[in-house]
């Protein structure tokens, strides 16, 4: 037997009838299924071994993640098939029609909230490939299918002067009266509805409320008052962050008309400063993916290529920038939630360093990982969003103490780029070796990487080799730390006190249980359970405790890493964008190797496109050191600049 | 109070109704564990109660037949013999695990306050109620109050300290995990000296954490849902339950203490001592009716001379006590445990360890569950408070703002005032009384003073207010303490004054005290001035009332004269009542024996 199995018997008794059974809310079968796995002798993560005694120990943390990709391909569909016909398929039923997720969230919001709210739901003629899409929420990845169906493109956007425009340059036009704020939210609103049947970025509209806030910065200025850094910007919200005038799901059935009583501070920071909230976005359920695939209301796609995956887990965020159908959204980055949709979707988005933007408001997935950041299209327009929504709170204890980030930030670069040849002469750019030579890396990837290097290394800077080996325990290290603090952080959702509850309960422990078995999405129950079995006792210590090492391991080695160079290039994921339900379980984990370091460091990383022009451009992620959020920025504003100017100078 | 109304009230429109439909699998996983075991009721749990429990119910029954009305530890209770003759053959081991409510004005983790709330959950707020995406923000009183706590105890502080996730679920639980602390308490390593032995009572640990929410459950659907405390196992049947968040995140402070009592009476004892260190380091009200004082004690007993090893598991196994009330109840609950226990490895038995609930109308200790092995919480750092590094000039700062606390004003009060222990026992009881006690002695303690003088005045207050003022006290139920009457120590200082200074009599003082402490007086002398009260110290008035009586009373004088000289105390007597008990006495008798002595019957 292997070590998850040794007591299997003591650990099923205290499961089910002790006080504090740590997966209260679970059927047996799933938990046998966890607990009876045999790992395989070949680890997943030895292939860097290293004589450190704690990543020897990570071992049994990767046999813990193979574990989980047994029960993955063996166990899954067994234990859902038991789940849907009697959880899913009576809410489910309208999606045997052809009008799938979109009906169905009709039906239910209009029940729940009032008329006079005009709520506009998205999607009235679904594409055919809705169905395969629906599928794959119910965790049957038929993928065969999914790749036969073809769905049209996203209408393409012609020259528009205000879909177009940057956010300083929405701002400056609002102010200065050149164009209404309700004239910008008209033409965001029309884009949206455009875009919105082909890649639903967005759970839930509110068309009203955004132009009521339009309508108000309309009146604000025409009584001269001055407007905010973000005055009109039309911005979409990831679903995890609260807002009052919309509910806020986490993309789960369970918080499915849960209305917040206050904004998250980011959220306020940005309607103070008179930005203009069009939806809330989809997201993997409470940011637990890397695909947008397991949202319970529907999966994303991505606007630059319908057949796939537009990444996670704020794919909706990065989605609606891309489809140009928000200027900016705010999303949220545990193990690179932010980074890795954004490099699919070919836009740019930053995770700051870890307490520099408030988590408060942001519903919890991993305390320790999350952060706020902003994704669009610019770095010069996140840096704008940042500097809105940076800064302490004394409601989240964990902010840094200073902002960091001003809007000085970023007009030096432009003077260096026009007086200096080479404005990066001081700068050691550190190459990620490990990352550059992984073999799923596709060679255009790669050579776009390589063009990216080559092209800070023409504006001076020195670039260095820099091995980060530990890497892969990183990532196994992440999904033990992630998924233990998931499992304190998502045991409030227990039914008593907010959330869809479940009738016909005798007990308010089969009440929690049977709302958390229907409430959950599969890819939730199972993190849960990983994290609830990494932290008790007997395996706390092969588990958390092990992986709370390999997290100092991680720091240590970034430490060692920004003593030879200022930042560190690497690509944001091994393979870009893939296909609807190609991936799951642990090869979707997998999928984080190379965003989880900077999380687990608390780093500020940027992404952006390294080729931007091309169809499905590569993701270019650059790290900083903690804190230093407005570097990342300068660096990729610069390349930015330079990028965009060599690339247009290609196409004329 | 319409409880299903008042419940569903949303104050800020977040709080769904707090209505469930449920009872507890929890008890009933218990049922199926124990089936013998009273979780019905109390006739179920007299036909399955062992015969050994039913012997030392018995035992206590005739043990405790007649309860002193007052919890009073340290004194012998009627019938104690019981419990030392049990004493005598075992050797009971009984350690304390307390829950103390720290006086903030708000919660620990959110703005919401922390005194009586008008209505169910009106003190509440989305941190409280654990709704998504809200975070702890630690209120610094909470630290600044279990530090001082800590130094009351004489703890090491951990200059380094963290919050843990204690995780179980349970529906007054709001986030199904409470915020407490695991492996580095903010106090470890002090002791209480407990007053009457001067035992010291070994502190392992004092930590901060966050209170859960009330229950309420209901009977049946349309009857108001009985208020039962959170242990109740009588939640079995229940239709449904109510929550009331007001005490969600209200602060606490966990006191957990050595193996180190010995009995009832000990830990009774440690629990008034800790609640007087507590209130006059103002670090918490320690009222036990509101619960913010709630003391659960772990008991076992073992035989004599069995162990020389004081080891953990040479003592025996443990059984914890909850639902104890008052020092009264811990006494009494202890004691019965002792003795059932005792019954138990009497008759060849074993004692198992589990949960027991002392049933105060029964005067008895109930099983409410078996433990299986430890819990697991499954710890982990708390990732939402960063972890707290406080400055040792803090603590110090912290250390030197402590008042003086009752164990060293009871070695003050006995060595550099002189009072007897029981007196100073007595007086730094309440913090009330003993700052009256001091304001008095320090009106009294004028510059220059002999320092013998100084013990007289300090014992005579001591006196005032243990006797005269306590005991009207107590005649006044409306009147709790000495601070709640008119009396004020300048005023007790003036009265002992007067007395001294022989402007009134001891008996004029008496007299005027119940008037004093009912209304405020500016000046005592002006009182008895204008009373005429003070005392007649002219020899001339006094003479006259003795010669009156000598004229009443020729044949006494003669018979005194010829050599009975107690007649003296009769002339005394006689006098002293008809100057109303204002003469001076010393004056008085010394007048009397000077006048009787004199030949002057030419004068009559
Ligand atoms: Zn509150």
């Amino acid at each position: 037997m292997s070590c998850l199995t040794s007591r299997p018997t003591t650990v099923n008794s205290r499961l089910f009838f002790s006080r504090t059974s740590p997966v209260q809310g679970y059927v047996a079968s799933e938990v046998h299924s966890v607990l009876l796995q045999r790992p395989q002798a070949q680890c997943w993560s030895c292939r860097y071994p290293r004589v450190t005694e704690a990543l020897t120990g990570m071992r049994k943390v990767s046999a813990l993640c193979i574990g989980v990709r047994q029960w993955q391909r063996r166990r899954v569909h067994r234990v859902e098939k038991q789940l849907a016909p009697s959880d899913f398929a009576p809410k489910f039923s309208s999606w045997t029609d052809s009008c799938g997720t979109a009906q169905y969230r009709q039906r239910t919001r209009t029940r729940q909230l009032p008329v006079s709210r005009n709520r506009w739901w998205i999607g009235p003629k679904p594409a055919a490939a809705h169905f395969a899409s629906r599928i794959v929420c119910l965790g049957e990845s038929s993928s065969s299918k999914l790749r036969a169906t073809r769905a049209a493109s996203v209408p393409a956007l012609g020259p528009d002067p205000i879909l177009q425009a940057s956010a300083s340059e929405i701002v400056e036009k609002v102010q200065t009266g050149t164009w209404t704020a309700m004239q910008v939210v008209e033409r965001y609103l029309q884009r949206l509805q455009e875009t919105e049947p082909h890649i639903h970025a967005y759970i839930n509209v509110d068309e009203q409320f955004a132009r009521e806030q339009a309508a108000l910065i309309d009146q604000k200025r025409e009584r001269g008052e001055a407007l905010g850094l973000v005055a009109g910007v039309p911005i979409s919200i990831k679903d995890n962050l609260l807002t009052r005038a919309l509910p806020t799901t986490a993309g789960s059935l369970l918080l499915e008309n849960y209305q917040p009583a206050e904004d998250a501070t980011c959220v306020r920071r940005l309607r103070e400063q008179g930005a203009i909230i069009l939806g809330k976005t989809a997201l993997d359920e409470f940011g637990m993916g890397s695909s947008s695939e397991n949202c319970a209301f529907g999966v994303v796609r991505n606007p630059r290529d319908l057949t796939r995956v537009p990444g996670g887990s704020s794919g909706g965020s990065a989605a609606s920038v891309a489809a140009s159908s928000a200027l900016l959204s705010l999303g949220s980055d545990t193990g690179g939630s932010i980074r890795q949709p954004a490099a699919f979707c070919g836009v740019v988005g930053l995770k700051p360093s870890y307490g520099r933007v408030s988590r408060y408001g942001l519903i919890a997935y991993a305390s320790s990982l999350d952060t706020v950041g902003p994704i669009g299209r610019s770095v010069e327009d996140i840096t704008r969003c940042l500097a809105v929504i940076a800064g302490p709170d004394p409601h989240d204890l964990t902010t840094l103490a200073d902002t960091g980030i001003s809007l000085d930030a970023l007009p030096d670069i432009e003077e260096a780029l026009v007086e200096e040849r080479k404005p990066l002469a001081n700068i050691r750019l550190g190459v990620w070796t490990e990352a550059l030579e992984m073999p799923q890396l596709a060679s255009e990837a790669r050579l776009a990487l390589q063009e990216a290097i080559a092209t800070f290394s023409s504006l001076g800077a020195s670039v260095v080799p820099v091995s980060m080996p530990s890497f892969q325990a990183a990532c196994a290290a992440y999904y033990i730390l992630a998924s233990s603090e998931a499992s304190a952080n998502l045991a409030r959702y227990d039914g008593v006190r907010y959330g869809v509850r479940q009738d016909g309960a005798r007990t308010a422990a089969e009440m929690t249980r049977r709302v958390r078995t229907r409430g959950f999405g599969p890819e939730v129950k199972r993190r849960i359970m990983l994290g609830t079995f990494a932290l008790s006792a007997g395996y706390v210590d092969a588990y958390y405790r092990r992986a709370m090492q390999v997290r100092r391991l991680v720091t240590d080695d970034f430490w060692r890493a920004f003593q030879h160079c200022d930042f560190l290039l690497s690509p944001v994921s091994p393979t870009g964008a893939f296909a609807l339900g190609a991936k799951a379980g642990i090869d979707l984990y997998a999928e984080d190797v190379l965003t989880v370091p900077a999380s687990l460091a608390g780093l500020p990383a940027l992404t952006l496109p390294a080729n931007p022009s091309a169809r499905l451009p590569t993701g270019m992620q650059l790290i900083g050191r903690f804190g230093d959020d407005v570097g990342v920025l300068r660096l990729g504003r610069l390349y930015e600049r330079v990028a965009g100017a060599a690339s247009l100078a290609n196409a004329t | 109070m319409d409880w299903i109304s008042a419940a569903r009230h949303r104050r800020t429109g977040f709080v769904q109704p707090c209505r469930a439909l449920w009872s507890f699998v929890g008890y009933r996983a218990l049922l199926k564990v124990c089936p013998n075991e009273n979780v019905l009721g109390p006739a179920a749990a007299a036909a399955a109660r062992p015969h050994s429990e039913r012997a030392a119910a018995s035992l206590l029954a005739s043990a405790t037949g007649q309860r002193p009305k007052s919890g009073a530890a340290g004194r012998r209770r009627k019938g104690a013999e019981a419990i030392d003759r049990v004493l005598e053959r075992y050797a009971a081991t009984v350690g304390v695990e307390v829950h103390v409510q720290l006086a903030t004005r708000t919660k620990a983790y959110c703005g919401c306050s922390c005194e009586q709330a008008p209505g169910p959950n009106t003190h509440i707020c989305p941190v409280c109620t654990g709704q998504p995406g809200t975070l702890p923000a630690l209120n610094q009183n909470v630290v600044e109050l279990a530090v001082k706590a800590g130094l009351a105890l004489h703890c090491r502080i951990a200059l380094r300290t963290k919050f843990d996730r204690k995780n179980y679920f349970y529906a007054d639980t709001p986030k199904n995990y409470q915020i407490s602390q695991y492996d580095m308490p903010i106090a470890e390593n002090g002791y209480l000296e407990l007053p009457s032995s001067g035992k010291r009572v070994h502190i392992r640990r004092a930590h901060m954490e966050e209170d859960s929410a009330k229950m309420f459950h209901s009977q049946t659907a349309e009857e108001e849902p009985d208020e039962i405390p959170g242990q109740d196992p009588g939640a079995h049947e229940a239709k449904y339950s109510l929550i009331d968040h007001n005490r969600a995140g209200v602060p606490l402070l966990e006191i957990v203490t050595g193996p180190d009592m010995e009995s009832g009476a000990e830990a009774a004892a440690f629990g008034e001592e800790l609640q007087r260190v507590l209130r006059y380091a103002a670090i918490s009200d320690c009222n036990m009716q509101d619960g913010s004082l709630r003391v659960d004690v772990n008991v076992s007993i073992r035989p004599r001379g069995l162990s020389g090893v004081r080891s953990d598991d040479a003592l025996g196994t443990k059984v914890e006590l909850k639902n104890l009330n008052s020092f009264n109840a811990i006494e009494r609950a202890v004691d019965y445990e002792i003795l059932r226990q005792a019954a138990m490895l009497d008759g060849n038995g074993t004692v198992r360890q589990e949960t027991r609930l002392w049933d105060e109308r029964e005067q008895a200790t109930k099983v409410l569950r078996i433990k299986e092995g430890a819990s697991d919480y499954r710890y982990f750092p708390e990732p939402d408070i960063p972890p707290i590094l406080l400055e040792q000039a803090q603590v110090d700062a912290w250390k030197a703002s402590l008042p003086e606390l009752p164990a060293e004003k009871r070695l003050r009060y006995t060595s550099a005032l002189g009072l007897t222990p029981y007196d100073a026992g007595v007086l730094t009881a309440e913090p009330a009384t003993a700052f009256f006690f001091e304001d008095t002695v320090g009106h009294l303690a004028v510059e220059g003073l002999d320092p013998r003088m100084l013990i007289d005045r300090a014992k005579a207050a001591a006196n005032w207010i243990t006797g005269d003022i306590a005991a009207l006290i107590k005649q006044k139920p409306q009147a709790r303490s000495i601070q709640e009457t008119a009396l004020t120590p300048s005023v007790l200082a003036e009265l002992i004054l007067l007395i001294e200074d022989g402007t009134i009599s001891g008996k004029i003082a008496k007299e005027i005290l119940p008037e004093l402490m009912e209304e405020p007086c500016s000046s005592v002398r002006d009182l008895v001035e204008k009373q005429g009260k003070t005392q007649i110290r002219s020899e001339s008035v006094i003479a006259d009332l003795i010669r009156q009586v000598m004229r009443e009373h020729p044949e006494n004088v003669q018979a005194y004269r010829q050599g009975k000289t107690k007649l003296a105390g009769f002339f005394v007597g006689q006098v002293m009542k008809r100057g109303d008990g204002r003469l001076d006495p010393a004056l008085t008798q010394r007048l009397v024996t000077e006048l009787l002595s004199r030949d002057d019957s030419g004068e009559s």
